[in-house]
């Protein structure tokens, strides 16, 4: 699906949808594809007054009680889970991962958590190409 | 003494400062990204929380102290909950145990309070905070008035340089490698945008800056990335320089303090150094080894805490992700 930044608010409204209540969604693209600008539009659309800003180096960054953004591109998947990260997938609202991979996947599968991956490639320089799936 | 605990990330710190001198008495860090080389392949489920390891592993050297402490002071804000609770969890217990107060630490304020580690503190003062995590303009008058008057709307100044060091495969972490590769370019070789040239307000922005050098690596050769590197650091350092200037026409600095591991770079120090030359200002830094996460500036801000007696009781320390100055 091809979209420009002002119709991401309607994609991410659609997101929610799919996932119901809550879950994770993990986002996959290279740097500067549009991950961070997805977040931001999703934050709009939950009403978020915070800036949304880069969680690369913090890990986590926590809006309100309903969203959580996190970013795996720094120290990777191992360090995430050896700091106890994962049971804060558990808690109640959305949680937007950056640079999620295969195995983040797979555990989430394992623990049964509700969750999504969207993959985002540039298509134009004013459109991203956004692709959903399950697993 | 105060002990004091530093957990809000990746690094595992516990300090001991004395009340009267301010001075550090034993320090140590174990940071989690060395420590994570032997895990591997971890199982979630039996994955362990490298601070429970590390804490206490550094607090047995510090029981010699225990009968001289008069408090445990620890981050409880902000930072990852996970970790967070770690540090809080161990203070509470020692304070219980030892029968002495607890001291909830802001751990931004306690990135200030790094400027003083072992020296008298002095306010007021405008401080520029650069990190990994951080890119913020402080105003702090006192240990009670510290406002941020401009941050980063969503990448930080040091991450920025992470992300151009990964976008040319040159390692991590960026902030060295860029700086020591731009010595060998040319900073004029390239134009790139000045974030916020036109924003209303003072403002902090990385993001397009990351799109343009991904744009200029992605046309350019290896053997420009000397030049690549040299007018991404020119860009970036300009852009703080750009809003500092604009901030400093309203409110002429005093002193100035540039804190957090950004502030190691000596490009952005010359360049402040120089934009502090008409307004007659002083220039604090803090010591490099204290300007990533530690205990020490936690056990120098608590000092301050202790000697207002401002403790916190002990049911009602909890930590919190996100926090104010």
């Amino acid at each position: 699906m091809r979209l420009r930044e002002e119709e991401l608010e309607g994609f991410c409204a659609d997101l929610r949808a799919r996932l119901g209540k809550g879950g994770v969604i993990v986002l996959q693209g290279d740097l500067a594809s549009g991950k961070t600008t997805l977040v931001k539009a999703f934050a709009r659309g939950l009403h978020v007054k915070d800036t949304v800003t880069s969680p690369t180096f913090s890990l986590q960054q926590c809006y309100g009680e309903g969203l959580y953004h996190y970013d795996l591109y720094n120290h990777g998947l191992g360090h995430f889970l050896s700091l106890g990260m994962l049971e804060e997938l558990e808690k109640p609202g959305y949680h937007l991962v950056e640079w999620g991979d295969e195995a983040l996947l797979g555990i989430l599968d394992q623990a049964g958590l509700a969750h999504l991956r969207v993959r985002i490639e540039k298509c134009a320089s004013d459109a991203r190409c956004y692709e959903v799936s399950d697993a | 003494m105060i002990l004091s605990i530093e957990s809000s990330c990746d690094d595992s710190s516990i300090a001991i400062t004395e009340i009267a001198t301010k001075k550090l008495l034993f320090h140590q860090k174990i940071s989690q990204e060395q420590q994570h080389a032997h895990y591997g392949g971890v199982v979630p489920e039996l994955a362990s929380r490298l601070h429970a390891e590390a804490l206490p592993r550094i607090l047995e050297q510090c029981r010699p102290y225990f009968a001289q402490l008069k408090a445990v002071a620890v981050t409880s804000e902000p930072g990852l909950s996970v970790t967070l609770i770690e540090g809080v969890t161990m203070a509470k217990a020692l304070c219980m145990a030892l029968q002495i107060p607890l001291i909830g630490v802001n751990h931004l304020k306690g990135h200030i309070y790094s400027l003083f580690i072992e020296r008298e503190s002095c306010f007021p003062l405008t401080v520029l905070l650069v990190s990994g995590g951080h890119t913020q303009l402080i105003e702090a008058k006192s240990l009670d008035e510290m406002e941020v008057v401009a941050s980063t709307m969503d990448d930080s100044f040091g991450e920025s340089f992470d992300k151009a060091a990964k976008m040319m495969q040159l390692g991590y972490p960026g902030g060295p490698i860029i700086e020591s590769l731009a010595r060998s370019g040319d900073a004029k070789r390239y134009s790139l945008p000045l974030p916020l040239k036109q924003h209303s307000s003072i403002a902090f922005s990385y993001s397009g800056l990351k799109n343009a050098v991904r744009l200029l690596i992605d046309s350019a050769d290896q053997e420009e990335y000397p030049h690549i590197a040299a007018s991404f650091q020119s860009a970036a350092t300009e852009h703080l320089i750009h809003q500092l200037k604009r901030y400093f026409k309203k409110h002429p600095p005093k002193t100035f303090a540039i804190v957090g591991g950004a502030s190691a770079n000596l490009h952005l120090r010359n360049r402040v150094t120089e934009v502090l030359t008409p307004y007659k200002a002083e220039l604090l830094l803090t010591p490099l080894f204290y300007c990533s996460d530690n205990a020490a500036m936690i056990g120098r801000i608590a000092v301050e805490l202790y000697l207002c007696q401002r403790f916190t009781p002990i049911n009602s320390l909890h930590v919190s992700p996100r926090s104010k100055l």
